[in-house]
């Protein structure tokens, strides 16, 4: 007689052992699983909100620098115009080697533009410079200062006279003129307010 | 002698159905029971939180879409000032050049020994050919000397060096590499 009463009891058991371990594996799991991801966005969601805000809170200083830059550019030409970047860039070293004590002797724009990237390109000048050393050495220093943005190379520097008493120098300098294109200037492109 | 019970029993009370369960089916019954309810415990909570965490996420990507056209027009203004910033340091970077030029000159010539002048120098690439001029041998031997510990160089290298009848001096040349 105590047979079937064993067995139901064991169902029993049984089935609460099923219940606690389905309910484990089928429920609790799966929730931790959806309940962990979605944690894990709303992370990701802080950290992009909390990058945000902290961008949000640094643009009077971006404005304030925008404005900086934008002055310090406007003392540069930084031109499309690369026949007035030229004549301008002529004009100042004129200047600058007499007021050294030099002289420009020959200015050579042989060679095209040549494109740096998509908004800038060089304009090469070969130019001839006469004068003492220091004289000559002076004006090289200045010519990169001219307010036209131009990297200034020397090629070389020797006696203008090689066997004479002279001691006139003749430096042979590379010049290259930045333009940029429209786009790439300080004014282009304003961020909208 | 037989027990008889005329009371309802509570499954007869609720379900109209006479459940009897003996005393050896109630202690696995009540596991059976404590189980599901605790299934049942588990998942609610587990509902809550996750309806909780829900919640929070749709507030924060509201928050998020609220500052976007702001955080779009700071984005337009850090990219105008990255490039801005980078078209000053190139101009910057311009400016100096002249200066560099005339400085790696004059340094040539502020090492050289005052007895060795330079006549010619000619910059290929990073290296310099130079040319010159000294009143003797061991002139030019103190030129080499010093433009080998100049800064920037890996070696100076002499190509000639010659007595010049005429002029009673001597004419050298010498090659100056720079680090690689």
């Amino acid at each position: 007689m105590n047979a079937p009463r064993d067995t139901v009891a064991r169902a029993l058991a049984l089935a609460a052992l099923t219940v606690l371990v389905a309910g484990y594996a089928l429920g609790a799991r799966g929730e931790e699983q959806r309940i962990a991801a979605q944690l894990n966005q709303n992370g990701s969601t802080a950290e992009r909100a909390d990058d945000a805000l902290r961008s949000l809170a640094e643009r009077p200083a971006l404005e304030a620098e925008r404005r900086r830059l934008r002055e310090r550019l406007r003392r540069t030409d930084l031109g499309e115009d690369a026949a007035r970047l030229v004549a301008r860039f002529l004009r100042g070293a004129a200047s600058t080697a007499e007021r050294h004590g030099a002289a420009v002797v020959s200015v050579d724009a042989g060679d095209a533009a040549h494109p740096l990237d998509a908004q800038r390109d060089a304009i090469p000048l070969a130019l001839e410079l006469d004068g003492s050393y220091r004289a000559i050495l002076d004006a090289i220093a200045d010519l990169s200062r001219l307010g036209v943005p131009a990297s200034v190379d020397v090629v070389s520097l020797a006696r203008t006279h090689a066997d004479g008493p002279d001691r006139t120098l003749t430096a042979a300098l590379r010049v290259s003129l930045l333009r940029l294109a429209a786009e790439d200037h300080p004014g282009a492109r304003a961020a909208p307010h | 002698m037989r027990r008889i019970n005329y009371l309802r029993s509570p499954s007869e009370r609720l379900f109209g159905v006479p459940l009897r369960v003996g005393a050896h089916a109630r202690a696995p019954l009540a596991a059976l029971g404590t189980a599901m309810l605790l299934v049942a415990t588990v998942w609610f909570l587990e509902e809550a939180r996750l309806g909780a965490a829900q919640r929070a996420g749709i507030d924060a990507a509201a928050h998020l879409r609220s500052i976007a056209p702001e955080l779009a027009r700071t984005r337009a203004l850090e990219a105008e000032v990255a490039r801005l910033r980078a078209l000053d340091r190139l101009v910057d970077e311009l400016a100096r050049s002249g200066t560099r030029s005339a400085s790696r000159l004059a340094l040539l010539g502020n090492r050289l020994p005052r007895e060795a002048w330079l006549t010619t120098i000619r910059v290929q690439g990073r290296d310099i050919a130079l040319e010159g001029r000294g009143a003797k041998f061991a002139t030019v031997g103190n030129a080499l000397a010093t433009l080998q510990r100049l800064p920037g160089y890996a070696s100076a290298r002499l190509l000639t060096v010659r007595r010049d009848a005429l002029h009673a001096d001597v004419v050298y040349a010498i090659a100056l590499e720079a680090l690689r």
